[in-house]
């Protein structure tokens, strides 16, 4: 009688396996679709505008710096076919472009000795909008996000830990189907991102 | 040689062994004529006299006429600098500007291809701003230079080694360091566009004094620049005379 009893333990672990592959044969298509998301954002194009500092005057080179650390950060992000620069004529051709608009709410320049000399004073900040959109002017994602430098580093450090806000806060946000219609976002509704606690 | 014994006096024993007198003459000119062709000219003269007087017999004929020989050489080629000078600024009734053809400066970040953070060589050459970094060199055309701007930046000198310095020294010492260990910089941020017409943005940090020169060189070169923020020129020229 025992070996038929192995047997039977044998037969229905079998064909368990068989129920679980088979399952999983059922849901790879389900999986698939989850995972096509992300593919689908793959195709986005981005563009960066100049940073406007229309509201606030900002230092030449920290806007300089805003611009050109925001171009790095958002490359290494990998959610967009190309980044292109402000007035890439190559952006034309694209079929599925948004385009991000930087405007500068809030400037402090601080200053590098005042830090090393008072640890409490003297931090950089910067404070800016970010505002994805589509080619036809239809807000994707609008945010405030912080950039600051409170103790050790250069003051130009804050548009490097700006940028890399920017670049996760998009790097976060679930794109649309570029050949779906963009519904409008309210305007009123910010998210608002502080990185201060988190930088040195 | 000829030696009249009359004449030889006994020079007396200084009271150091030796006695050098050194003369250096060191003049760079930046001719306005040659701003269509973007060549920088440059004299470098030198003049160097060194006497090493020893105790010894020396003819006071001798003395002075090898003075009166030197001197005449050096008015002779004052003469000439100061002449050439006047006939270029005479002609072409512009301003002379002492910009070096190659300044060292610190790329912040943005120059094409060029890795951020590094120091090297700016100059202008061939209507192109050119960066050199150990043995890479990046060339962008001065003509694509469209806007220019400077502004003062005041760092901590001294690195990560110094900052780690600072924090290791007992009862707040850092902090008294870091109240001297500071130097002012220009920053010289460029706006030019690439072939695609796409912005770049490059940021250079140089020299306090040397942005406003290499401001100027490059809009007579042929870059443009929306407004010359003359006071920082004015500043910086006369922070330059102050330390002469």
């Amino acid at each position: 009688m025992r070996p038929n009893k192995r047997t039977t333990t044998g037969t229905f672990l079998r064909l368990l396996l068989c129920a679980t592959l088979i399952a999983f044969g059922g849901m790879q298509p389900l999986l698939s679709a989850q995972t096509s998301g992300p593919a689908n954002s793959k195709e986005w194009s981005l563009q960066l505008q100049e940073v406007d500092d229309s509201d606030v005057t900002v230092d030449p080179a920290f806007r300089a710096a805003i611009y050109e650390n925001l171009l790095t950060e958002l490359g290494k992000t990998g959610k967009f076919e190309h980044v292109f620069r402000s007035g890439d004529r190559r952006a034309n051709s694209e079929s599925s472009l948004l385009v991000l608009k930087i405007s500068v709410r809030k400037f402090n320049a601080g200053s590098e000795t005042e830090r090393a000399v008072t640890t409490f004073a003297g931090a950089t900040k910067l404070k800016v909008q970010s505002q994805l959109q589509t080619r036809d002017g239809q807000i994707v994602k609008n945010s405030l996000v912080d950039g600051n430098v409170r103790f050790l580093g250069s003051n130009l450090r804050a548009t490097h830990n700006l940028a890399r806000n920017v670049a996760n806060i998009i790097k976060k946000s679930k794109l649309p189907d570029p050949n779906v219609q963009v519904p409008k976002e309210d305007h009123a509704s910010v998210d608002r991102t502080s990185n201060s606690a988190s930088q040195i | 040689m000829t030696t009249d014994r009359q004449n030889y006096i006994l020079c007396p024993l200084p009271k150091e062994p030796r006695i050098r007198f050194s003369t250096i003459v060191n003049t760079t000119i930046y001719m306005p004529s040659a701003k269509s062709t973007g060549l920088l000219v440059t004299m470098d003269i030198k003049l160097q006299k060194r006497e090493v007087i020893e105790r010894t017999l020396m003819t006071h004929s001798s003395v002075r006429t090898k003075a009166r020989t030197t001197l005449a050489a050096t008015f002779i080629v004052l003469g000439l600098i100061v002449g050439t000078l006047a006939m270029a600024q005479s002609s072409n009734g512009g301003n002379v500007v002492d910009f070096k053809p190659s300044v060292h400066a610190t790329h912040i970040l943005g120059f094409a291809g060029t890795p951020a953070n590094t120091s090297g060589t700016l100059a202008i050459e061939d209507q192109s701003l050119r960066f050199d970094h150990k043995k890479t060199v990046t060339l962008v055309r001065i003509d694509t230079i469209e806007n220019i701007f400077l502004c003062e930046q005041d760092k901590q000198v001294g690195g990560i080694p110094m900052t780690l310095g600072k924090a290791a020294t007992p009862f707040g010492g850092g902090r008294v360091v870091s109240l001297f260990s500071h130097k002012k910089y220009d920053d010289v941020t460029l706006l030019y566009r690439d072939d695609d017409g796409g912005l770049h943005a490059a940021v250079f940090q140089v020299q306090q004094g040397q942005g406003a020169k290499l401001m100027e060189a490059l809009v007579d070169n042929g870059a443009r620049a929306s407004a010359i923020d003359k006071s920082t020129t004015q500043r910086t020229t006369e922070t330059h005379n102050a330390t002469k």
